[in-house]
């Protein structure tokens, strides 16, 4: 009987394992064969039946990264990213330090106005924006990028920001003021400081959201200000696809990016539901 | 101090009103016009409700409507059982339980051209590994996965689901995590089994979680354009035209920016309304 027991609850497990094995394989095959391919010659990567061992290569990454023209796209993205992030959190912290502190007239309604970006479809705003840009001259460069960027990081920045903020107990704010603080200095030397991890989980998740949009970039940016999601459809003619380089930039892209996202696990689930899930 | 409040919001207003609310009332403005960007170089030329006239004769619009809300609902609800399901096992005790769940996250951090990329290189007829790994299991190998039109948008929406099922288990067992453990020792004590408990603790307990994720979902799948442009292009025909392909392709191959303006202006009014009404009930439904 105990065997017997015993026997059930190790075959229960067995398949527990190999559900998650499986799970783990459909969720992970694709980067891993991305990577494998990157590394592969050119007769490696199509060779039928796929090749498993193979001398691995560097060439597609020496041959996609050599050209100054990829450098450029590759430094576009990292500006392009950075600085909306820079802007969007400088405009999103005071509003969400005021959401979470003040009390003041209308102050549900800003708070869904401010929501209200991250449900507005970016196709809608693209082409009066397009013609907007166009007559200002804008089209092309990375201004027009990061300046979508930052309006529509704004809802992350503004949301996440203020639960952090609400976490901080009123006294320190308080105390502070009394000693003749304003309220922007209240902010900048105590509140900020205490909010270190929020603020660097937010700035990650903005960057990530912009350095993976494809859309506005696609319209707004030309050969000189592309960045590297738009440099990568660049790479598929009608002629056929390169899938050792377009697999080296494939990777570049996405490697600093996962890193980033784990980096910030512990505030992910609050971060991306903009706090509507406790994490 | 409510003066303070406002000024520490002005800016954040700003640039919402500029970038967000301006184009938008611009945009109402451009739908009565017929602006062409190469023909009249961009000049806007009162068309009267032409634009809304050609829309309403718009076969490839409704289809494209039609296909936006195929994708929209079948790689949410799909995302939505397999998400449910891997948290349900995610959420006991066992040993790599954290290597598993932070290696199971990674697909939504890619970026989706890259994902795009990648599941096109799978699906390829000739070199991709989908077909070779059928052909292994005697199931043929010529399948045009990308070129069928019968089966192009399903394949995309497998694309989508590998990449946001991860962000709906992330927030589904973020949910189950939360449920006070009393409650299943009290149900353990009262000779529940396993199943009975998933069913009327954890379900029930968890579906404000699975909301929230859906309606993150569904506003964001209403959004896709990048892994259908880098996978299709919206082919083959009008297979996968989603009406943000659409609008494009009118916008920017067609030049006609009048009447792609019309096109995303309907379609956003339309997404809306469905949206509003899925989260609606869906917040009635979690509330009952």
């Amino acid at each position: 009987m105990r065997e017997a027991h015993r026997g059930a609850q190790g075959l229960r497990a067995t398949i527990f394992w190999l559900v998650i094995v499986a799970i783990l394989l459909f969720f992970l095959f694709p980067p891993i064969w991305l990577f494998m391919t990157s590394i592969k010659t050119f007769r490696d990567a199509f060779a039928i039946p796929p090749k498993l061992l193979f001398t691995p290569t560097i060439e597609n990454y020496l041959n996609v990264f050599a050209t100054k023209q990829i450098q450029a796209f590759l430094l576009n993205s990292i500006i392009i990213s950075a600085s909306s992030t820079a802007i969007a959190l400088l405009i999103g912290i005071p509003a969400a330090y005021a959401l979470a502190r003040f009390e003041f007239a209308g102050k549900k309604n800003l708070s869904f106005f401010i929501l209200s970006v991250r449900i507005a479809p970016p196709i809608m705003t693209l082409f009066p924006l397009y013609i907007l840009f166009n007559r200002l001259n804008l089209i092309g460069t990375r201004l027009s990028v990061i300046v979508m960027y930052v309006v529509f990081n704004l809802p992350l920045a503004v949301w996440i920001m203020q639960i952090f903020f609400r976490d901080i107990s009123g006294e320190l704010r308080d105390a502070a003021l009394i000693d003749g603080c304003s309220e922007l200095r209240v902010l900048l030397r105590v509140m900020l400081p205490l909010v270190r991890s929020g603020l660097s989980a937010t700035s990650i998740l903005c960057v990530i959201q912009a350095w993976n949009e494809y859309l506005l970039a696609l319209v707004l940016t030309s050969q000189k200000s592309q960045t590297m999601p738009v440099a990568i459809t660049s790479f598929m003619t009608y002629s056929g696809i390169e899938w050792g380089p377009i697999s080296a930039a494939g990777v570049v892209v996405m490697v600093p990016m996962i890193a980033f996202g784990l980096m910030v696990q512990k505030n992910l689930v609050r971060g991306l539901t903009l706090g509507a899930v406790k994490g | 101090m409510s003066r303070t409040a406002y000024s520490f919001l002005l800016p954040a207003v700003v640039a919402i009103f500029l970038v967000i609310i301006v184009p938008m009332v611009l945009a109402i403005f451009i739908t009565f016009h017929d602006v062409n960007l190469v023909e009249t170089g961009g000049a806007m030329i009162p068309n009267g409700a032409r634009n809304f006239v050609t829309l309403f004769k718009d076969h490839r619009f409704f289809h494209s409507i039609v296909i936006s809300l195929l994708y929209v609902v079948t790689a949410v609800s799909i995302e939505t059982v397999l998400s449910v399901a891997i948290a349900l096992l995610l959420d006991r005790k066992f040993h790599g339980r954290n290597l598993v769940r932070t290696l199971i996250i990674i697909p939504m951090f890619i970026t989706p051209v890259v994902v795009g990329l990648s599941w096109r290189m799978f699906y390829d007829p000739t070199s991709g590994i989908i077909n070779y790994l059928l052909g292994v299991l005697g199931l043929g190998t010529r399948h045009d996965w990308l070129g069928n039109a019968a089966i192009a948008l399903p394949a995309i929406v497998l694309a989508d689901v590998w990449e946001w099922t991860p962000f709906m288990i992330l927030i589904v067992l973020a949910g189950l995590e939360s449920i006070p453990q009393e409650l299943y020792e009290a149900a353990v004590v009262d000779g529940t089994t396993r199943m009975t408990a998933i069913r009327y603790i954890s379900i029930p307990l968890v579906l404000p979680a699975i909301v929230v994720a859906m309606i993150f979902r569904v506003v964001d799948a209403m959004k896709a354009f990048d892994l259908i442009y880098v996978m299709t292009k919206g082919g083959p025909g009008l297979a996968t035209e989603t009406t943000n392909l659409y609008a494009y392709t009118i916008g920017f191959q067609y030049f006609r920016i009048g009447y792609a303006t019309t096109v995303a202006l309907v379609f956003t009014v339309i997404a809306t309304a469905v949206s509003s009404a899925f989260v609606s009930r869906l917040f009635r439904q979690s509330r009952a």
